[in-house]
């Protein structure tokens, strides 16, 4: 154990422990094994800036924006209403609402914390108005969330597609059948679980109208979606050009159409916007200098070694990269764990015989469900930021969705099937 | 600590140019993602847009982040720290480790930043449509943190005005 060991494993997990802010954490770490290592330390600041300079990355304050102009558009209350009409004598039905919200944002954004970020911003305060526990609340939306990555399109399947030097068409179709079976898995787990906790159902006397005029009322914002989905599947723009179109249709909608959008509305949608992504992308950048630490020190090929020394059956060596991949992903990005484990697992599993767009499902399974394990459980900071609650009050709510999330892992990584018939169907 | 009408001026000034220049890069990411969609359909050649949008969201990064920190709204892992803060002598001790730790970081990447725009502008790197000297970026974590400096110093002896009343986590509860 050398130097930089040390640090990683004392001071990283000290400074998180006494409550340092994530980002300072992350940075300090990075600094001091700079220092220890005698690498130059303005290297370090150059890694925090490259960082966020990811164009990908644009998509998610854009969202955050376009989810709280939504809110403060009325756009929300429409969709409240529709829903309400359609699903408000299930119990916990603003929780499937949110996971089936997710899945269709989730083929818009390709970014789980957007995903989140978009659907909490309208889903989170709805939630709480009608007495949701701001706990089941967040944990929804920040489970509903990680459907972003899996549904395309996905920015890191595309990441991987070109790290793994495959097909990223098969990749994103290959996602559809794993993401459209997570999503009901989901929904009937934010089901179960507001039965459980004793949610009851919206009455539909409280709401006005028949369910044509809710409907007609609420097509400005039930557009959204179909305009931002038709928009990337005909290529009319990419993903995150789609992001941007969602700001300029919630202002159209909020100021011309629903004239519910004020310049104090505004103001405080840019508010929430900047604290939300400045909180949170502060977060991505100091992770990208953590996890050149990291690669530096070949901590995930030390890993990996061990693993694939261990032994040569392939449901073992799938089932330790899932432990490994579940560890590794509670302390790095999303991206850069697939930077930075990609090139070392794609071989590693090519020599086992497994395919590499099922893993690449595989892959993005693992990190929906880093999406929501601390410290670094990125749509856990998103959803808690817009539901105002602590993280580890919400944890405990999360656990119910973690534990299906790790089924449909099984499930997926044993029958390859799920992920590799429609691509083969459409081929 | 004390109170102070210069000090709540600083404050002010602090607070409302972070602000104003994270409103402003944002509305330019929007604005030049808004107009690569539109000029592609016209079939006009804006291949700067893509760069002036990065360049933008970076900048609003640094500020926004820089602004969320002194506006307590960033992210931590708080179970701890809570716990800890029912023995007044550990909370005092946690809660300066917190604003060391905060502070170091924050005068480490202000200072490592300014080394690297000092060499950005003898080697400049061009970005290819806009001509722009990429490393001119770091202007924008010297800014924002530089603020955060600023504002941590004076947090030490005078009383922070309180924020504007934007806090992400009461406004939605309401």
């Amino acid at each position: 154990m050398n130097d930089v060991h040390l640090v990683l494993m004392i001071l990283f997990p000290l400074l998180l422990l006494i409550g340092v802010p994530i980002y300072a954490a992350l940075g300090l770490t990075g600094f001091a094994a700079a220092y220890v290592t005698g690498s130059p330390m303005a290297v370090a600041s150059q890694s925090i800036l490259n960082g966020i300079d990811k164009f990908p990355l644009l998509a998610i304050p854009a969202f955050i924006f376009a989810g709280n102009l939504m809110e403060q558009g009325g756009i929300t209350q429409s969709i409240v209403r529709v829903f309400r009409h359609l699903l408000g004598h299930i119990p916990g039905s603003l929780g499937i609402v949110t996971i089936f919200s997710c899945m269709f944002f989730a083929a818009i954004s390709g970014s789980g914390p957007g995903a989140a970020a978009a659907v909490g911003g309208i889903m989170i305060p709805a939630m709480l108005r009608y007495g949701y526990p701001p706990a089941y609340a967040a944990a929804t939306v920040a489970t509903g969330g990680t459907l972003g990555v899996l549904i395309p399109p996905s920015n890191p399947m595309i990441l991987y597609g070109i790290i793994a030097n495959t097909s990223i068409r098969d990749l994103f179709v290959a996602g559809v059948v794993p993401g459209i079976l997570v999503g009901f898995a989901l929904a009937g787990v934010a089901y179960l679980y507001a039965k459980w906790l004793g949610i009851k159902a919206i009455d539909r006397q409280e709401s006005d109208g028949t369910l044509w005029r809710v409907l007609w009322e609420g097509k400005a914002a039930l557009a959204m979606p179909g305009i931002i989905l038709g928009g990337i599947y005909s290529g009319f723009f990419t993903p995150v050009e789609a992001s941007v179109v969602a700001v300029v249709y919630a202002m159209f909608v909020g100021a011309l159409v629903n004239r519910s959008l004020t310049f104090k509305g505004l103001n405080i949608a840019l508010h929430r916007t900047h604290m939300i992504s400045g909180a949170l992308m502060i977060v991505v950048a100091t992770s990208t200098l953590f996890a050149r630490i990291i690669t530096l020190e070949r901590i995930p090929q030390i890993l990996v070694e061990t693993f694939s020394n261990a032994t040569d059956n392939t449901l073992l060596l799938l089932l330790m990269i899932n432990i490994l991949l579940l560890v590794v992903g509670c302390f790095m990005e999303t991206l850069s764990a697939i930077i930075i484990l990609g090139p070392v697992l794609v071989p590693l599993i090519d020599s086992f015989g497994v395919d590499k767009t099922h893993f690449g499902i595989i892959l993005i399974l693992n990190i929906e469900i880093a999406f929501l394990t601390p410290p670094l459980g990125v749509n856990l900071f998103v959803a808690a930021q817009i539901a105002g609650i602590k993280i580890e009050k919400m944890m405990l709510a999360t656990l119910p969705f973690i534990l299906i999330l790790l089924v449909m892992l099984a499930l997926i990584t044993l029958v390859p099937e799920l992920s590799l018939w429609l691509p083969r169907t459409l081929k | 600590m004390r109170d102070s009408a210069l000090a709540n001026v600083i404050f002010a000034v602090l607070r409302t140019s972070q602000i104003w220049a994270s409103h402003l890069t944002l509305f330019m990411m929007v604005g030049a993602l808004v107009l690569q969609i539109f000029a592609r359909e016209l079939g006009l050649q804006v291949d700067w847009t893509e760069e002036l949008s990065r360049f933008s969201f970076v900048a609003m990064v640094f500020v926004a982040a820089s602004y969320a920190s002194q506006t307590g709204s960033h992210l931590r892992v708080s179970a701890f720290a809570d716990l800890a803060a029912r023995w007044r002598p550990l909370d005092l001790l946690i809660t300066a480790a917190q604003a060391i730790a905060v502070l170091v970081f924050d005068c480490l990447f202000f200072w490592y930043c300014f080394k690297n725009l000092q060499d950005g502008l003898r080697y400049v790197n061009a970005s290819p449509a806009l001509n722009f000297n990429e490393n001119l970026l770091f202007i924008a974590p010297l800014c924002g943190f530089g603020a955060a400096i600023i504002y941590r110093l004076m947090s030490i002896i005078f009383v922070p005005p309180p924020s504007t009343g934007m806090a992400v986590s009461k406004d939605l509860h309401q």
